[in-house]
């Protein structure tokens, strides 16, 4: 009896099995086809004139502290320095806002308030071939090195304010030591605003895999502003690189990162914003622990933006309540920086 | 040789988001007569990132999930045996007081195929599936997954 219900089995699975095949296949192609719906399959598109991508605009300009006060007097020595880091394909114009607001507030003598040092990314700023031949340890180096400089000159007030992947990266630097200097106090704060650990476009925890088929992802700029200060074609290489350090500063999430002694954490999350997932706030704030007096707070802004502090060049899309949310973020970053 | 009451079996199951986390639990499986002699097959699976990357994790928010899934068996019983199927879920996480999202609460659906091996006819497993999640929970941005498991019967099912 087994022998024939064996047989008929057989039988059966043979007969049902070509269309078997042809299904698994099929599946396999709606699982391709449906990984490809955040990318455009083209090359990259460059206009020269117009777009940072080309050679010919080029974003060089230096707001580095180290270079605007190479021999620092003990009273500029005295004042707190926010080192401000932007975001994957952007410049230090993402946080033109903040000194902007500085300047406006503090109108009779800006630099009393505080310096503010704004870094360009490597890798940034410069041209698509090397926006996609850099790596994200490129893309955090000018933060350390800044850092390194400062220390080097004397300053003793630091705080360090990321956006985007810049909070990513500085939080990178703050799992691996790299702000641990010999000799010198660590950070007095860490700003994040709108870091990015766990993104809202799906189609990035793919691009290890699917990379090199959809070769280049385009984000069209919404203003001529906006394409003359970030880069419009994200190459697959440079998304895989940012895959890579979002996907490292998980991990160091998930093993817990302690804080230098005393350093005050404060992280800020746009609960709508259309890029990084809010989430990305609760992580950071249950992965960082605090040490000494400092302490870790997590605020949730009301907002539908991604860095919700950056309103230049898209001034038209911001609401009354936005920039009030931007001002907020502004004086409490100042408030802290400047400290007690 | 006859079973009448259908196979129930249960196991656990660990699935890896591609470039994601673990959500590792339990599956109850269903299949309507001997395994062999039947293509179908029904699961319901509790999972969640508690048994996963956030146990003992501490930047790791915890989710669960409950899904329901239909699978189809292309060689019932034999030792390779290729299979197929959809998943529709539940999913809720956890924002620890925070206001995080509209709702915490999502539906999700999936689409999944992969290999079982009945080591013996009455076992479910192990098993091996890739799959995607055409709709996803807030808080999880990776869509792509594996999920390994293996399925003992339970006891009223061994005859």
């Amino acid at each position: 009896m087994k022998s024939a219900l064996n047989k008929s089995v057989l039988n059966g699975s043979i007969a049902s099995g070509s269309p078997a095949w042809v299904l698994a296949l099929g599946l396999a192609a709606v699982f391709c086809l449906s990984l490809f719906s955040n990318c455009e399959l083209t090359e990259a598109d460059i206009e020269p004139t117009t777009m940072l991508d080309g050679d010919i605009i080029f974003d060089s300009s230096s707001y580095l502290v180290s270079d605007s006060f190479p021999n620092p007097s003990d009273s500029i020595l005295n004042l707190p320095v926010i080192i401000a880091a932007h975001g994957f394909s952007a410049t230090t114009f993402e946080w033109l806002d903040f000194e902007e607001f500085r300047d406006s507030v503090h109108s009779a003598n800006p630099d009393s308030a505080f310096l503010l040092s704004r870094v360009l990314l490597g890798g940034h700023g410069i041209s698509y071939k090397a926006f996609k031949e850099s790596t994200w340890r490129e893309w955090q180096a000018p933060i350390l090195e800044e850092y390194r400089k400062l220390r080097d000159l004397g300053f003793t007030r630091i705080s360090l304010a990321g956006a985007s992947t810049g909070g990513t990266l500085i939080a990178e630097a703050l799992a691996s030591g790299k702000l641990e200097l010999e000799g010198h106090s660590p950070p007095d704060n860490i700003f994040m605003v709108d870091a990015i650990v766990i993104p809202m476009a799906r189609a990035l925890s793919l691009i290890d895999w699917v990379g090199p088929i959809v070769g280049n992802s385009i984000s069209e700029a919404d203003s001529e502003e906006e394409a003359a200060h970030w880069y419009t074609n994200r190459p697959q290489e440079a998304l895989n690189e940012l895959l890579e350090v979002i996907t490292r500063v998980r991990g160091q999430l998930e093993d817990g990162i302690t804080l230098p002694e005393g350093t005050q954490l404060t992280i800020y999350k746009s609960d709508k914003d259309p890029v990084v997932d809010p989430i990305s706030g609760l992580l950071m704030y249950k992965g960082f622990k605090s040490s000494g007096d400092g302490d870790v707070s997590l605020e949730i802004i009301r907002s539908k933006l991604h860095v919700y502090t950056r309103s230049a060049g898209r001034e038209e899309k911001f609401s009354s309540g936005d920039f009030d949310n931007q001002k907020d973020t502004f004086a409490d970053m100042r408030d802290k920086a400047i400290g007690p | 040789m006859a079973n009448a009451g259908g196979l129930w079996q249960v196991g656990p199951r660990f699935q890896k988001e591609h470039n994601g986390y673990w959500f590792n639990g339990l599956r109850l499986s269903y299949a309507p007569g001997i395994i062999e002699q039947h293509n179908l097959a029904a699961t319901l699976d509790y999972a969640s990132s508690r048994w996963g990357s956030a146990w003992g994790g501490e930047g790791v928010s915890f989710q669960d999930m409950v899904e329901l899934a239909g699978t189809w068996h292309f060689r019932p019983g034999r030792w390779v045996d290729p299979r197929a199927g959809l998943s529709l879920g539940y999913y809720y996480v956890d924002t620890e007081g925070f206001q995080l999202y509209e709702s915490n609460h999502a539906l999700t659906f999936s689409l999944f195929a992969g290999l079982a091996s009945h080591l013996h006819p009455r076992f479910g497993g192990p098993y091996l599936d890739m799959g995607y999640y055409l709709l996803l929970g807030p808080g999880v941005s990776f869509p792509l997954y594996f999920s390994l498991g293996w399925q003992v019967p339970l006891p009223w099912s061994v005859l």
